[in-house]
């Protein structure tokens, strides 16, 4: 069977397949909401298929008239699904997992920087390692690899582990060719902790002055599930003003990352949907380390594991607080 | 010349340190004045996101105190705060925060002696430190605004040329 008959399969079973299908251009691809089999033959799932669909999974859970929802994911995207799993968000009953071998996922930005022309392109397509752009009368030849969005290239994990499939959850592969494994780590927060305190602190100051309060980044979290409860937008208690001051744009971001504690899985979702391209994940990624150094944690790698935060040790192994 | 006064905020479990600290003043244990407490009902009531409000709204330093591990009112708040409140504390200086800003320490009722050492030593350990930076609080619009007034160049065609 190819992949393509492998999701009709699997449609048969549910009553949709979360995909990603053609978009507003050739570069671009959109999320599909494939229900009947011809919906399938649309799917794009190479490179151009850069967002996570967990997002959509709890409210769509929450629908009556959803039998089972089938589910394309990379497999950065199954630790998503697994931290959702983990804190009982979903069912694992009515799951299908569909993973796809990870190629990496494109960096728009790093798109457009490259070839400015691609704005408005009659044709993009993947030939071998390199995406082809024709746009303006002209061709462009990207290497792939110079492509890819920074977290695809430093991923240690293209291709899903048979440990990481959530327990009681059906999980179906697709064929392909997964990229070659990245060493993981946490070399972009690295690299920026080696700024002086003062730097950071500037840094953060301008890059928030360019925040426009879109909270592009807390909708295509998949952790994100507050919706409409979000204390971003409560009156009470009123932690967030309505000016558009760097203070409260700063202190939202805070509040997403201290939100997101030994949860948050690392997707790089929040960076890639900023418009102002705010690195906004880099406060995530040291949640993360601070997360791995004290409770030697990573977030939807188990789906049975508790969140560290939501527990406690009576003798904690690595924290030394004052007054012992 | 006296050092002036810096804004420390105190977030004390009300079943030990808000007494230790009401001990040690019953007792007149001398004590510097920068600490404002906040009264809480536990430290597990204790939201990181309190420590960087307090920062960003101005304070220089935040210090949290409650019960010693094992003697929490409610059995286990101080150990669920334990795990946020030293998170919180080394997510600070990603953000260019110095992280000596913040401490959280246990001090039971009885400890009035001890309240005074902790209250002393991260008020000199807060005047070690310079200032705590603030952000501009003025909005996009002012900013705008501003920068219109300062730019050399007109506004916008319409206006060029008019004084």
């Amino acid at each position: 069977m190819n992949n393509t008959e492998i999701m009709k399969n699997v449609l048969e079973r549910a009553s949709v397949l979360l995909a990603w299908g053609p978009g507003h251009d050739a570069l671009h691809a959109s999320p599909l909401f494939a229900r009947k089999a011809h919906d399938v033959d649309k799917v794009v799932m190479d490179v151009r298929a850069v967002q996570s669909l967990a997002a959509y999974l709890p409210p769509l859970f929450q629908s009556e008239k959803e039998g089972r929802i089938a589910v394309l994911a990379r497999p950065c995207h199954v630790r998503s699904i697994t931290a959702l799993l983990q804190e009982e968000l979903i069912p694992v009953e009515r799951l299908i997992l569909v993973v796809l071998p990870c190629q990496g996922k494109l960096d728009m930005a790093k798109v457009m920087a490259a070839c400015p022309a691609a704005e408005s392109l009659d044709a993009a397509f993947v030939d071998g390692d390199n995406l082809v752009i024709n746009a303006d009368g002209r061709q462009w030849l990207l290497r792939l690899e110079t492509m890819l969005s920074p977290a695809c290239v430093r991923c240690p994990m293209p291709e899903l582990p048979d440990a990481m499939i959530p327990e009681g959850c059906e999980c179906v592969r697709l064929d392909g060719q997964a990229r070659r494994p990245g060493e993981g780590g946490y070399a972009a927060l690295d690299a920026f902790m080696e700024k002086t305190p003062q730097e950071r602190w500037e840094f953060w100051k301008q890059e928030m002055s360019r925040c426009i309060r879109c909270y592009a980044c807390r909708n295509a979290c998949p952790m994100c599930v507050c919706r409409d409860h979000c204390v971003a937008s409560a009156r009470d208690p009123h932690w967030l003003s309505e000016l558009d001051s760097v203070t409260d744009k700063l202190l939202f971001q805070v509040i997403h990352a201290t939100h997101l504690a030994g949860r948050c899985t690392g997707c790089g979702e929040c960076t890639r949907a900023c418009p102002m391209g705010i690195p906004v994940g880099l406060l995530k990624m040291q949640m993360n380390k601070i997360v791995e150094e004290l409770f030697g944690y990573k977030a939807g790698m188990d789906s049975k594991a508790t969140p560290p935060l939501l527990t406690f040790e009576a003798i904690e192994k690595n924290i030394r607080e004052k007054g012992k | 010349m006296p050092i002036l006064e810096r804004r420390i905020i105190g977030f004390l479990c009300n079943w030990c340190s808000y007494g230790g600290a009401d001990a040690a003043g019953v007792s007149r244990f001398t004590q510097p004045t920068d600490l404002r407490v906040v009264r809480l009902p536990c430290t597990g009531r204790m939201n990181p996101i309190f420590v960087v409000k307090a920062l960003l709204a101005g304070a220089d330093g935040v210090l949290v105190s409650g019960c010693h591990p094992k003697d929490c009112h409610y059995s286990e708040g101080n150990y669920y705060a334990r795990r946020r409140l030293e998170v919180i504390k080394r997510f600070l200086p990603v953000l260019g925060i110095e992280p000596l800003r913040f401490e959280y320490t246990w001090v039971s009722a009885a400890e009035a002696k001890r309240w005074q050492e902790v209250v002393t030593a991260f008020t000199e350990q807060i005047h070690a430190l310079p200032p705590v930076p603030r952000l501009p609080d003025d909005t996009g619009i002012e900013r705008l605004l501003r920068e219109l007034e300062n730019s050399p160049l007109p506004i916008c065609g319409c206006h060029a040329g008019h004084e």
